[in-house]
């Protein structure tokens, strides 16, 4: 279960992100939408305790799975070796290094160090961490970018059977909206800090209709 | 935020229970000393005078900035701390405290280290822990400790404060912290009980009954420095005989360039100290104005010790009015100038230590020459030794062996390869292969 | 349930010790200082020789002493300065990964590599073995003193790097503290607070060492030095953590 309950934060006597109010339950998959600089990113570290929220609390089950906006492993490191190590800091330790490369297609990449990837095998590495130790809850900040369309689809498959088979709660922030209506049952849209909906997102060219009115009427706002 | 406040009040707190086990550290230190010689501990006598030190005392060392030997001497110095925290110390550059310097007593020239306790003040030319340990030694050595000055017959006077005197002399013995005194032996011939020490310097009438009351005196384990000169002709063998000793009548004149004045074969500069007798250790040389010579008569056994020589250059001329060397007559150099005895004896179960210092010379001594370089040392290192227990003065420290390395070209080469060339290749070398692994990853 | 939270922060310290040894050895850093270190002692360390002709280690220990002042920070610079840069610190956080664990196994694996870059200096106490008869207690000794000396300032640069984001600020700020300290003792007569001063001399402590003396005091001193490092570094990461 991820929980925000209340989330407030300045920056600079700016508020960034105001009174976030949401709950994704087990099993589900929530959408995480809003223009560049809406306070999604501000609102996920908040929730993983990264960030002292000025208002609000979060409650998110651990361990968590997380897959940062901007991944960084160590450029030293073999894959296997980076995914190694952090499944032996996971609490509690994993041992599915495997079966979590395979999950997030990085198996092939296992020998090779990470300052040598590409960027989309980067953020499959970024996914596979995230996969350790099987948590019950994800957050994944913007999980697809940089991914090729095969591995988009592969990238959704994985999402959608971490919730509806491993009954975890996901909350992914994304600017692709097909994506959002493929995968997710739910969306929250926030704007300049605030949730201007929270519904289901019904198909992609809907969806993309709806995210620009709520967007042109909070900036009208 | 306050959960972080309140870490960093645990933080500070923890800071400052480090720093306070660091003090306790500093305060009961233990030391391992791992060379194979000990030469970082200071030798049982110092701990014997360390441990006896009971009031505050500090040890100021006048070393300029940039001269070395200043970490040497803090390094020594807080050995001496270490064993009592009643000892202080600082290494100090005179230019910068001239206050001290004059407080006490320095001669901001020559610098050197000085004692001090309550109003009492000690001073060694050296940090080294023979000089220290004497100086300390000196210190606690009993405020009576009375140096008394013979008079009566015609001895060199320590009022008198002209050239020829020896007030300077007495005074320094008071610096020293000795008391001074003048007993009149013509008076009463009996050397009263209060003296540590007898100083007899260069009588010009007969001593008669005071030489046999001197004798018996030291014979009960008094102590007595005869400072004899060419200008007396009163004999003293009385009382140097039974010790071994003896004074040649006669001048000493001396050859060599190296150990006289500019063309004054008269006033030795005397450098050969060939003993390890403590009135000589690491002195200066001493520059001694006209001297008679030692003599040192075999008794039975050897207690007797030839402190300072003249050059092999030098003779002893019986007649000065004529002065070329007449084999019959004169005798050849090295001559003795300056001598010590030492005979332990058992009298009715009490060992008694007689001591006796002749000196070939009084001038050195008297206030025109006790400046000039090693005199004044001389003359407290000679009553010193008379005064105090030999086991305080004759510090033996633990010195560390010579380890000679020969470096030969060859060896040389080896080492400069080996560390310049061998072992950062080896690194980069190591550097490369791993790059180059990964590489064809 | 305090055993279990213990056994955990080994497990993780451990982890982070393997993790920092790779992540710096696949790095060209320790190869680079490497090299530097023994140019430069190796040519400073025969001429001292050369000089004075007996067989002693002495000299050895103020040059690599001084050395490992500027080269440490260089090799700790990256640990949590880059971290914090990355974004990869966020990770651990995110876990949460025990501050203690990555601050204790950041600096273990510092110290190690420290000892390994270190370590060929100890072939110059075989060649005096070899040509000369040197005391070998010094030697002990000042090898015990260089250890403990990398260990301290491995902890101020630790520090240095938790401080900031960028790792040649935190290379400048840890060579900049360590400096002061190994100068801590100069012009300690004429100040009040000098003989205080003086006992943070990391120099003078070295010297103790390199004269062959082991003592609780200057132990204790670089034991205390590392561990007051260890704490504001693990003080000042919890304190970037959340902001
Ligand atoms: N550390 C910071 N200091 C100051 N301002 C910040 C900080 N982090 C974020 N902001 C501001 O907060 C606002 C929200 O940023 P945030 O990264 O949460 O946006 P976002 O919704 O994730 O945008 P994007 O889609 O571009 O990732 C932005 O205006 C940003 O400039
Ligand atoms: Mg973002």
């Amino acid at each position: 279960m991820i929980e925000a309950k209340g989330l407030s934060r300045s920056f600079g006597g700016r508020e960034v992100v105001h009174d976030v109010d949401f709950r994704v339950g087990p099993g589900e998959v929530v959408g995480f939408l809003g223009p560049n600089g809406a306070g999604k990113t501000t609102t996920i570290r908040m929730l993983l305790g990264l960030l002292r929220p000025d208002r609000g609390s979060a409650d998110v089950s651990r361990p968590v799975g997380y897959l940062p906006e901007q991944f960084a492993g160590y450029d030293g490191m073999s894959v296997r070796g980076y995914l190694r190590f952090m499944a032996r800091m996971k609490q509690p330790p994993s041992n599915e290094v495997d079966a979590a490369m395979a999950r997030a297609g990085v198996a092939d990449l296992a020998r090779r160090p990470l300052a040598r990837l590409s960027k989309g095998q980067r953020q499959r590495v970024g996914l596979a961490q995230a996969l350790l130790g099987s948590p019950p809850a994800f957050v994944l900040d913007e999980p697809m970018q940089g991914l090729d369309p095969k591995q988009v689809v592969d990238a959704r498959h994985v999402v959608q059977s971490l919730a509806h088979e491993g009954g975890a709660a996901v909350l992914l922030s994304t600017h692709v909206l097909a994506e959002a209506a493929a995968i997710c049952d739910r969306v929250v849209v926030i704007v300049k800090g605030r949730v201007v909906a929270e519904e289901r997102p019904g198909d992609a060219a809907d969806l993309e209709a709806r995210f620009l009115r709520l967007v042109g009427q909070a900036e009208l706002a | 935020m306050s959960a972080f406040a309140r870490r960093l009040a645990a933080t500070a707190a923890a800071l400052a229970v480090l720093f306070l086990a660091g003090v306790q550290l500093e305060r009961h230190r233990t030391q391992f000393d791992l060379t194979a010689d000990d030469h970082l501990t200071l030798s049982d006598q110092t701990r014997q005078v360390v441990k006896a030190v009971h009031s505050p005392t500090t040890i100021v060392v006048f070393l300029r900035r940039g001269e070395a030997g200043r970490a040497e001497a803090a390094a020594l110095l807080s050995r001496y701390r270490r064993l009592n925290r009643r000892i202080s110390f600082r290494v100090t550059d005179p230019d910068e405290a001239p206050g001290q310097v004059r407080r006490l007593n320095v001669d901001p020239a020559l610098g050197g280290v000085a004692i001090a306790a309550g109003s009492r003040s000690e001073q060694v030319p050296l940090a080294s822990e023979q000089d220290i340990t004497a100086g300390l030694a000196r210190l606690l050595r009993p405020g009576d400790a009375t140096v008394c000055f013979a008079t009566g017959h015609g001895e060199v006077e320590t009022g008198l404060e002209t050239g020829e005197g020896l007030s300077q002399a007495a005074g320094l013995l008071r610096v020293n912290g000795y008391k001074v005194e003048t007993v009149d032996l013509l008076a009463d011939p009996n050397v009263p009980a209060r003296c540590r020490s007898l100083i007899v310097a260069t009588p010009t009438a007969p001593l008669g009954q005071a030489g046999a009351n001197m004798k018996a005196w030291l014979d009960g384990g008094g102590r007595v420095l005869f400072l004899a000169d060419p200008v007396s002709t009163v004999d003293l063998n009385e009382v140097l005989g039974p010790y071994g000793l003896g004074l040649d009548r006669g001048i000493v004149l001396e050859g060599d360039d190296g150990s006289r004045l500019k063309d004054d074969p008269i006033t030795l500069v005397l450098r050969d100290y060939r003993s390890a007798s403590p009135i000589v250790r690491r002195l200066p040389p001493a520059v001694l104005p006209g001297a008679q010579a030692v003599s040192q008569v075999d008794v039975d056994q050897n207690a007797t010790v030839a402190v300072a020589r003249s050059s092999a250059k030098s003779y002893l001329e019986r007649q000065p009015g004529q002065p070329s060397f007449d084999p019959a007559t004169d005798r050849p150099g090295p001559l003795v100038v300056a001598a010590t005895v030492e005979q332990p004896r058992n009298e009715g179960g009490r060992i008694v230590r007689p001591r006796l210092a002749v000196i070939g010379d009084v001038d050195f001594a008297t206030n025109s020459f006790l400046g000039e370089a090693g005199n004044s040392r001389l003359f407290i290192q000679t009553v010193d030794w008379l005064t105090l227990r030999s086991d305080l003065v004759s510090v033996d420290p633990n010195i560390p062996d010579f380890r000679p390395l020969e470096l030969t070209r060859s060896r040389l080469g080896y080492a400069r390869l080996l560390s310049g060339v061998v072992v950062p290749g080896l690194f980069l070398l190591a550097g490369a292969l791993v790059w180059a692994v990964r590489r064809t990853r | 349930m305090r055993g279990l939270r213990a056994t955990r922060a080994t497990r993780a310290t451990w982890a982070v010790v393997g993790k920092e040894l790779v992540v710096l050895w696949t790095s060209p850093l320790p190869y680079v200082v490497g090299a530097l270190l023994h140019i430069v002692l190796g040519t400073l360390y025969v001429n001292q020789l050369q000089a004075r002709g007996q067989a002693l280690a002495q000299p050895l220990f103020p040059l690599a002493g001084f050395l490992l002042i500027a080269l440490v920070p260089i090799l700790t610079m990256r640990t949590l300065a880059d971290e914090a840069r990355t974004g990869s610190l966020d990770l651990l956080h995110a876990v949460p990964v025990p501050t203690r664990a990555l601050v204790v196994g950041k600096w273990l694996a510092s110290w190690v590599t420290t000892l390994v870059v270190l370590a060929p200096a100890t072939l110059f106490a075989v060649l005096l073995a070899w040509w000369g008869n040197p005391d070998r207690g010094p030697i002990i000794a000042g090898f015990a003193g260089l250890a403990l000396l990398s260990a301290a300032v491995a902890g101020v640069g630790l520090l240095a790097s938790s401080l900031t984001s960028s790792q040649p600020v935190a290379a400048m700020v840890g060579f900049f503290v360590a400096l002061l300290l190994w100068f801590a003792h100069v012009g300690s007569e004429t100040t009040s607070a000098g003989p205080l001063l003086a006992g943070f001399s990391i120099s003078e402590r070295l010297r103790s060492f390199a004269g062959g003396a082991i003592d609780s005091s200057d132990v204790g001193f670089f034991v205390l030095l590392t561990a007051a490092a260890l704490v504001a570094a693990a003080t000042v990461v919890q304190g970037r953590r959340l902001r």
